[in-house]
């Protein structure tokens, strides 16, 4: 790979990984570290990679291993208010109190669970492509997935219709 | 793009000052080093590849003494000695692989690298071929194909057209002149032509100082007033041959047309528009007489 | 049959703040500024392996197969005192090659380039090292082993008189690396294989008896422990920047 396609692939994919790091950490400044660091550690290594088109999936699993390590290393920290001006314009009317149990809820899963859930709802990918990403088996993702859904289902009996 | 910092740089062996204060900064386009041989260029070139420890004076990459980069310094480097030696039982490709490894290349850069390097130098059907069996015009241009192997900010040539014929000179000039762009070139010659057409400041070295420095045209108007031709017969010429230092010498029918560098012209003599080489004739006379 | 929450839903309703507008731009630029990566320390010695000469590996096994012939060809006897000496011979023996190699570097006028490089002679030097003293480890293992069988004694006692010389010989190498002019290493190493060897097959029968009687394996063994040291000592430093960088 090449300095440009690299840098082609930073500006078609950061927004997405750095939602997806977002959604782990919970902290802007946090997301947009990791995100960097995830497309670092991707240049760096390129060579360990086959460039077959994965490249989004080879990152996601870059950007996954790092949130894992934070999670791992502290707590998920106190969540923020979400300011006005940050809104993106499409979305849904602001509901701070679900959208803050969705957040609390999804911190309260274990790492696994909630990476399969998000990859799997929130990003789009398929239980076979999650299971490449996150070098495991497809029955393994089907089965965090289950467990992840069973657990929110209970954290967010309120907010569930 | 990365600028060299020469500051009285100098280089002494015993009583003998190889390169004396050498004070100049190279930053970016190719600068062609003339000088005669024993001028001090390789030992100036050795010095800035870090491999020759200056007795005074630093070399400075982006402001950082390069003996402290050590490295990472030699990682933007690309260098060609005088005498490039080589291990004669690999091929051409398997001697590159070996250099890419020295040079921290990954093996897919490698890859990439080395049959593009081998098609500019013109060395793509050498194929299997033993270093041993090649020419000297091929193990040249191996030479120069190693050098920018790490595609190197810096590139360091000592004497890269020996060897050459002149065919491969102009593809050589070609290829670097489409290299130096955003990059620094520094290549040596006591060959005129092999810098005259590319080098975008020439620099000229003389007993281990640079006394010229400048552009062609800059250096050419350092000569005017010192070039004639004249036109005389045969005996003459041979008499004058003796006294002047004769640029060129052509035979036109019956008689001898001179190109004489001298600031004292004999009579009859008409000056003449300078060119680089007479500039280098200028200052390097008497070591070609020697020679 | 119970309906499936909107998952996706849910979570669009905690939708992440967007990033700074010049995040990704930024992450650009960083990436301009990194120099190209570089292979890991294993990488490099695995790819220096793959550059020491065929003919290097073909002398060690030939040295190898030949003493394990003139080994295999004598019998046991009260001190074995031919297999011990031929043992304790074939040990600096199997570093000639070695030598060659790492002189090569000197001798093909290869010096300046390499020095110049950006993983420069030290590295190189330390690599090959590494990658001798590995295959060299398994031969002496392979050796002592023969040895310990045709000679009926114990694996340990063969191994001293294998490593010893060997340890010897390879400390003594790697000081003549640092300290003398790169042309005269290659003839001052095979000079002291030479002086090593003479001495291990002293022709005078009761010096070779004095030198492998079981008395002596304290001598042997004072002399392991030294000369480990010293090539312990000796390759940190040659690692250590020890090897001339400088022509």
């Amino acid at each position: 790979m090449q300095q440009d396609e690299l840098e082609a692939l930073v500006l078609a994919h950061y927004d997405t990984i750095y939602a997806y790091c977002w959604r782990h950490v919970g902290q802007r400044e946090l997301a947009q570290d990791l995100t960097q660091t995830a497309f670092l550690r991707f240049w760096q290594h390129r060579d360990r990679y086959r460039h077959d088109g994965r490249e989004l999936n080879y990152l996601y699993t870059i950007a996954g291993n790092l949130c894992k390590d934070w999670c791992k290393r502290k707590k998920p920290v106190a969540l923020e208010d979400l300011p006005e001006s940050q809104r993106d314009p499409g979305a849904p009317p602001p509901d701070h109190d679900t959208a803050l149990a969705v957040r609390a809820a999804l911190a309260a899963l274990p790492f696994a669970q909630r990476n399969a859930l998000l990859l799997y709802y929130d990003q789009g990918f398929t239980a076979a492509e999650i299971a490449a990403i996150t070098h495991t088996t497809e029955p393994a993702v089907r089965y965090r997935l289950y467990r992840a859904k069973r657990r929110l289902g209970e954290l967010l009996k309120e907010e569930l219709p | 793009m990365q600028q060299l910092q020469l500051d009285h740089l100098t280089k002494c062996y015993k009583e003998f000052a190889a390169v004396k204060d050498v004070t100049l900064t190279l930053g970016g386009g190719v600068y062609g080093l003339l000088g005669a041989n024993g001028a001090g260029k390789t030992t100036l070139m050795r010095m800035l590849c870090g491999i020759l420890t200056p007795t005074r004076g630093t070399v400075r990459c982006g402001g950082a003494d390069i003996a402290r980069l050590g490295e990472e310094y030699r990682a933007m480097l690309g260098y060609l000695p005088q005498d490039f030696g080589f291990y004669p039982d690999f091929t051409g490709p398997e001697f590159l692989r070996y250099i890419a490894a020295l040079k921290g290349l990954t093996r897919a850069e490698t890859a990439r690298r080395i049959p593009e390097l081998l098609r500019q130098v013109g060395l793509e059907e050498a194929g299997r071929k033993k270093l041993r069996a090649y020419s000297g015009g091929m193990r040249q241009r191996l030479g120069i194909a190693q050098a920018m192997l790490n595609d190197p900010q810096i590139l360091i040539l000592d004497e890269p057209t020996a060897g050459l014929d002149p065919r491969e000179r102009v593809r050589f000039r070609n290829l670097i002149a489409d290299y130096a762009k955003g990059r620094t070139v520094l290549l040596s010659t006591h060959i005129v032509s092999d810098v005259e057409a590319i080098a975008d400041e020439i620099l000229l070295m003389k007993g281990g100082c640079i006394v010229e420095q400048g552009t062609v045209p800059q250096l050419a108007d350092t000569a005017r007033g010192k070039v004639w031709t004249l036109r005389t017969d045969a005996a003459n010429a041979a008499k004058l041959e003796a006294v002047y230092n004769v640029a060129n010498l052509r035979h036109e029918g019956e008689g001898v047309e001179l190109r004489l560098i001298t600031a004292d012209p004999p009579a009859g003599a008409v000056p003449a528009a300078p060119t680089l080489e007479d500039v280098y004739l200028w200052y390097f006379a008497e070591e070609e007489r020697v020679q | 049959m119970k309906r499936e929450p909107d998952w996706a839903g849910l979570l669009r309703r905690d939708a992440p703040p967007p990033p700074h507008p010049a995040a990704a731009a930024h992450t650009v630029d960083l990436l301009r500024t990194l120099p190209p990566p570089r292979p890991t320390g294993w990488t490099f010695v695995r790819t220096q392996a793959g550059f020491i000469r065929k003919r290097m590996w073909v002398l060690q096994f030939a040295v190898l197969a030949g003493v394990l012939a003139l080994v295999a060809a004598g019998g046991a006897g009260d001190y074995a005192l031919p297999q011990y000496a031929l043992c304790a011979a074939a040990a600096p023996l199997l570093l000639v090659a070695n030598v060659q190699d790492l002189a090569r570097v000197y001798h093909r006028g290869m010096l300046e380039l390499e020095l110049a490089t950006r993983y420069s002679l030290p590295r190189v030097t330390a690599a090959r090292l590494l990658v001798f003293g590995l295959c060299d480890a398994v031969l002496l293992g392979i050796l002592a082993a023969v040895g310990a069988v045709v000679s009926r004694a114990d694996l340990g006692v063969v191994l001293l008189y294998c490593l010893t010389p060997f340890c010897c010989v390879s400390a003594l190498c790697m000081g003549l690396l640092r300290h003398l002019r790169p042309a005269a290493f290659g003839k001052g190493a095979l000079a002291v294989v030479a002086v090593v060897l003479g001495c291990l097959l002293l022709p005078v029968d009761r010096m070779q008896r004095w030198l492998y009687a079981p008395e002596s394996r304290l001598f042997w063994i004072a002399a392991l422990v030294c000369s480990a040291a010293a090539l312990v000592w000796q390759t940190r430093r040659l690692t250590r920047g020890g090897v001339p960088t400088t022509l």
